[in-house]
């Protein structure tokens, strides 16, 4: 029984190859799995093995002929075989009708030669998410189904629509990175004199305070302080804002959102502290309005209870630096926390920025004042 | 809910239509009371409303189906039993040439507002003469509705609805139902003719039955969820015209399709049912449609040869099992 060897397709987006040279030639015995000749793609180089026993009767495909995969490259069979239906047009993808009985009769190590079998509603899923029924390899089932089509696109990972959060949030991140020239400026606040002070404030309040409360406290202070760190590169032109307009940055199941509390800096602790409560659970039942997001002149971020140590936020578009915050760290001298600012460099300096750092600092460490 | 049996609800509904509207009649063998038809399916109907109404005739199936058209085009509303379906072969010209084409050749002047009843099926030992369900042929016809309850819920609903219907309408009883209860409303009420009922909701696979094995259907449905099988269940419920849509949703949501027919297989109500599926649901298939149907022999009079002869709940719950099995493969 004649066979014929086909163009393999060695990859997902492979349309086509090279034929690099023939190991064997016309005439030639051939045995099973013997390599016949070399393909190249525009990624590797292959060879081809030859699918049966028998004569390589004709060679269809000459060396640095680009073939289409599929197409017929040559036939295998014994001397004497009538092969005239492989020649009828070479360089086109082979006739299934042909190719039949020899995937029932003795080729299951070739697949590719024999029809594909494969329900419609599986084909239709292939298509729908981009495939086509050739990118499945599927040995030893007779006919690909909807099961083995879903275990196929498990494998193969996925894109899946952004939320329009995460639409709004990639574009202005895209933006700040490309347009803001930032820098950032690290340094450690000790956190001992208002950790102590936790359960006392927790009691006060007759709820949870937590250490962000404790930090955004203590940003607002000292904010209302270094308000420069706040001004905004506006154009041509420096925008001051008058108020501290404190946003914080919460993590959605699918993307992040900056709930922004007004007028901070006048805000005790636990109004500040409830609200910020409010803000995150309306966030996170994705209920925000307009209002509670809008309108922000800093944003604190804060990975601490995911046990980073620091790390470099980039500056919301519209504001003039963002402060990332650590996780708290026990050290020798005690209990620690590593600061980042990130400043717009159009709008903010060196020196504006470090002040605010070190007034922030300072504000932590005292206590006194963020504890109230 | 109360009970009645579906030749009681067939019954009722025949009784309350006459009493709602005195056009309606009936007509057939031996319908008056005591015997109040073969299978009770008059039963009380002469005694509520005097013999006039119920007219018993003689054994002459073309004569007084022809009579049941006449009249029907005359005014009437007439309810014309056959004692068996096996034997509207010798009414078939009022059937095929009069009843079904007349709305249509006299440009709609006349209307043929008749209900042909009759019972049908197997399963009974009864015999090639009276065993046959013969819905397809009337399926073929254009100008006929075909009519199949499968409880006795439906059966009164479905037969009010035929009764109102300005058109011709056969109904097939099934004799294996007769007997079957049900909770039935007293008051009148109507089913849509055309339309279908998903009669078990499954997501693995759609069984598509009518009739008798609807029931079959849900007992072998039963025993596959046992396997973890979720067969979703559909009964036409009305064969022609056929609700193209249920059917095909059903098979969106399964991808596979057996359809569950007593009688043979070729040019039947299972055959259109799949031509449907692969004409218009082709991409919803995960696996070849599989008809379950008898084989191509008279119904034989001896039980274990019938049993053999016609399909049965463990042969659908095999084909149902081999079915999803192979395509869960993985």
């Amino acid at each position: 029984m004649a066979t014929p060897v086909l163009m393999p397709k060695l990859g997902l987006t492979m349309e086509s190859g090279k034929v690099v040279s023939w190991k064997k030639r016309e005439g030639e015995p051939v045995a099973k799995g013997e390599t016949l000749l070399e393909v190249e793609t525009d990624k590797i180089v292959s060879e081809v093995q030859s699918p049966q026993a028998g004569f390589l009767l004709k060679v269809l495909e000459p060396e640095e002929a680009e073939v289409k995969v599929q197409a017929v490259l040559a036939v295998i069979g014994e001397k004497g075989e009538d092969i005239s239906s492989f020649l009828a047009a070479p360089g086109q993808p082979s006739a299934p009708a042909v190719n039949a009985p020899a995937e029932a009769a003795e080729a299951p190590s070739l697949p590719a030669a024999g029809r594909l079998r494969i329900t419609p509603r599986a084909r239709k899923l292939l298509a729908e998410r981009g495939f086509a029924p050739a990118d499945l390899e599927a040995p030893g089932v007779d006919r690909i189904g909807e099961a083995d089509v879903q275990d196929f696109l498990a494998r193969q990972g996925q894109i899946r629509p952004m939320s329009r959060i995460e639409k709004v949030a990639a574009e202005r991140m895209t933006a700040s990175f490309r347009d803001i020239p930032q820098f950032s400026l690290r340094f450690k606040a000790e956190l001992d004199r208002l950790l102590d002070l936790l359960p006392h404030l927790k009691e006060e309040a007759g709820r949870d305070i937590t250490v962000n409360d404790l930090i955004l406290r203590g940003v607002a202070i000292a904010l209302s302080r270094f308000p420069e760190v706040q001004c905004q590169a506006r154009g041509e032109g420096l925008f001051q804002p008058g108020s501290v307009n404190l946003g914080f940055a919460v993590a959605l199941d699918r993307g992040l959102v900056v709930p922004v509390i007004r007028d901070a800096g006048g805000k005790r602790l636990a109004a500040l502290s409830r609200e910020a409560a409010e803000l995150s659970e309306r966030a996170k039942e994705q209920r925000l309005r307009p209002e509670d997001v809008s309108g922000g002149t800093f944003t604190v971020s804060n990975l601490g209870m995911f046990g980073i140590c620091s790390f470099v936020p980039i500056v919301n578009p519209g504001e003039g630096a963002i402060l990332g915050v650590g996780g708290i760290q026990s050290v020798t001298a005690g209990r620690v926390v590593e600061l980042t600012l990130v400043c717009d460099h159009r709008s903010v300096n060196g020196a504006t920025g470090a002040g605010f750092c070190r007034e922030l600092k300072s504000v932590l460490e005292a206590a006194e004042e963020a504890a109230w | 809910m109360r009970k009645i049996s579906y030749s009681e609800a067939i019954a009722e509904a025949q009784l309350q239509e006459m009493q709602r509207d005195e056009k309606v009649f009936l007509m057939g063998l031996v319908l008056r009371d005591p015997y109040g038809s073969a299978f009770g399916q008059t039963k009380g109907i002469s005694t509520a409303l005097g013999p006039e109404r119920v007219l018993d005739v003689p054994v002459s199936e073309n004569g007084y189906v022809g009579a049941g058209v006449g009249a029907a085009i005359t005014g009437m509303r007439p309810v014309v039993e056959l004692q068996f379906s096996d034997f509207i072969t010798i009414a078939m010209d009022q059937v095929v040439q009069q009843a079904a084409n007349m709305r249509y050749m006299f440009g709609g002047q006349i209307k043929v507002p008749m209900v042909l009843r009759a019972p049908t099926g197997a399963y009974l030992s009864a015999a090639a003469h009276h065993s046959h369900c013969l819905e397809s042929w009337f399926s073929f016809i254009p100008g006929i509705k075909v009519v199949l309850p499968s409880d006795a819920y439906d059966a009164k609903g479905l037969l009010i609805s035929a009764i109102r219907d300005d058109n011709f309408v056969i109904y097939l009883e099934h004799k294996k139902l007769f007997d079957k209860k049900a909770e039935v409303p007293e008051e009148p009420y109507t089913i849509p003719l055309g339309k279908a009922a998903v009669k078990r909701q499954g997501t693995d696979l759609t069984i598509v039955a009518w009739s008798f094995m609807v029931s079959k259907a849900l007992e072998a449905a039963a025993a596959l969820e046992k396997k973890g099988i979720s067969a979703e269940v559909v009964d036409l419920r009305t064969v022609s015209p056929l609700d193209e849509e249920t059917v095909l949703s059903s098979v969106e949501k399964t991808g596979k399709l057996v359809v569950f027919q007593e009688t043979y297989r070729h040019c039947s109500v299972a055959t259109d049912v799949s031509a449907l599926v692969a004409e218009k649901g082709f991409d919803f298939l995960d696996a070849p449609i599989r008809l379950i149907t008898a084989k191509d022999v008279p119904i034989p009079f001896a039980p274990v040869l019938e049993n053999f002869v016609l399909p049965q709940t463990e042969n659908l719950v095999a084909e149902a099992e081999s079915l999803v099995t192979k395509a869960r493969r993985g």
